[in-house]
């Protein structure tokens, strides 16, 4: 069946022809494919992508198409191995926070473990080392907290303090 | 179709913000008279985007000078407005749930990103804003997996003492620690030999 097509029609219309063994590595697909046993003529449809993202995507799964299955999670090997993002990764990961995040929607839409652990490392790559005031920079975050609260987590939090 | 003809003049504010409010189809299709018409729109939203985010019916003009350059196949600056049109919808639509990491489902937070962080970070991002710290604090799984992974000689017992959850936990192991900062760390000193 190699080489073999099917059509994944974005939520702006495009229509993408993609190879079956490509389009499987998300499992939404799959199963659609599999469990549905939709015809493969058909369009399938993917409301939530659109079009750019979805190239993203087909760009990332095409890389990592022939990577060896991830290892089931189980509460021994999550382990907090951040910075380990393939350099290809890292340069594909060279985007904007918008099109990071919705990135991070769609692999988690299309069930796609592998892009999806990747862009949340990144985000929280992002996130460490940094102090509260850098990471509302970071990610133009509000502060809702009232002076009186703030001082009051301060208090709470001196402790972690002079690590 | 509209008529541009009888668009009125546009209402702009003291802060120089051009207002639009005219109610318009996002999908009407619009001829060349039309786009020239709409021009000084097109060139103003190019040249300050950041003005507009967040306007009412921004998106609406956007998306409709847009689908007005598709449909007409009226090339110049296409690429621009595709690229303002992504940017404005998108900065005008997480600026109004105030930041990027909020429109990411909590689920993907707590279980894809959270854990990847250490409890120095943790401890940054819990006083950033209300909603981390409540998804950080009230979170017990990610302080006992701070427990076990950061102390390297696993967590001292603590057996009289009961804590509200797993943070404050935590913390009175951390302040412990901080204590006794020599400590003979067994496995961790023969790893390697045995």
């Amino acid at each position: 069946m190699a080489g073999h097509k099917i059509k994944l029609q974005s939520n702006d219309g495009d229509i993408f022809d993609v190879e079956v063994e490509i389009a499987k590595l998300s499992i939404t697909i799959k199963t659609m494919l599999e469990d549905l046993s939709m015809n493969e003529e058909e369009i399938i449809p993917l409301p939530n992508i659109n079009s750019a993202i979805f190239k993203k995507v087909i760009q990332w799964t095409t890389h990592h198409k022939d990577d060896p299955p991830l290892p089931p999670e189980d509460d021994e090997n999550r382990e907090k191995n951040t910075n380990d993002i393939s350099s290809w990764d890292q340069e594909f990961l060279k985007v904007d926070q918008g099109t990071l995040f919705e990135l991070i929607l769609a692999a988690n839409y299309l069930d796609i473990k592998g892009l999806l652990d990747v862009t949340c490392t990144s985000v929280a790559n992002m996130i460490k080392g940094k102090t509260s005031e850098e990471i509302r920079q970071t990610f133009n975050i509000k502060n809702d907290f009232t002076p009186q609260e703030e001082e009051q987590i301060k208090k709470e939090n001196e402790w972690c303090e002079n690590k | 179709m509209q008529n541009w003809k009888i668009f009125p003049k546009l209402a702009k504010l003291d802060d120089d913000t051009l207002v639009f409010l005219a109610p318009l189809n996002p999908i009407a299709k619009l001829n060349l008279v039309n786009i020239d018409d709409i021009d000084p729109i097109v060139r103003e939203i190019l040249a300050n985007p950041e003005k507009f985010v967040g306007s009412n019916g921004l998106k609406n003009m956007i998306s409709l000078i847009f689908c007005a350059n598709v449909s007409n196949n009226h090339s110049h600056c296409n690429d621009h407005c595709e690229q303002s049109y992504q940017q404005c919808v998108s900065q005008s639509e997480y600026s109004s749930s105030s930041h990027l990491l909020c429109v990411l489902p909590p689920e993907l937070v707590i279980y894809n990103i959270l854990p990847h962080l250490t409890y120095i970070d943790l401890y940054s991002l819990s006083q950033v804003n209300k909603t981390f710290k409540t998804l950080i604090d009230t979170n017990d799984q990610l302080w006992t997996d701070a427990i076990k992974n950061e102390m390297v000689d696993g967590p001292p017992p603590l057996d009289e003492k009961v804590f509200e959850n797993e943070k404050l936990r935590f913390q009175c192991l951390y302040e412990r620690r901080k204590k006794q900062p020599w400590k003979c760390v067994h496995h961790t000193t023969t790893y390697g030999l045995q």
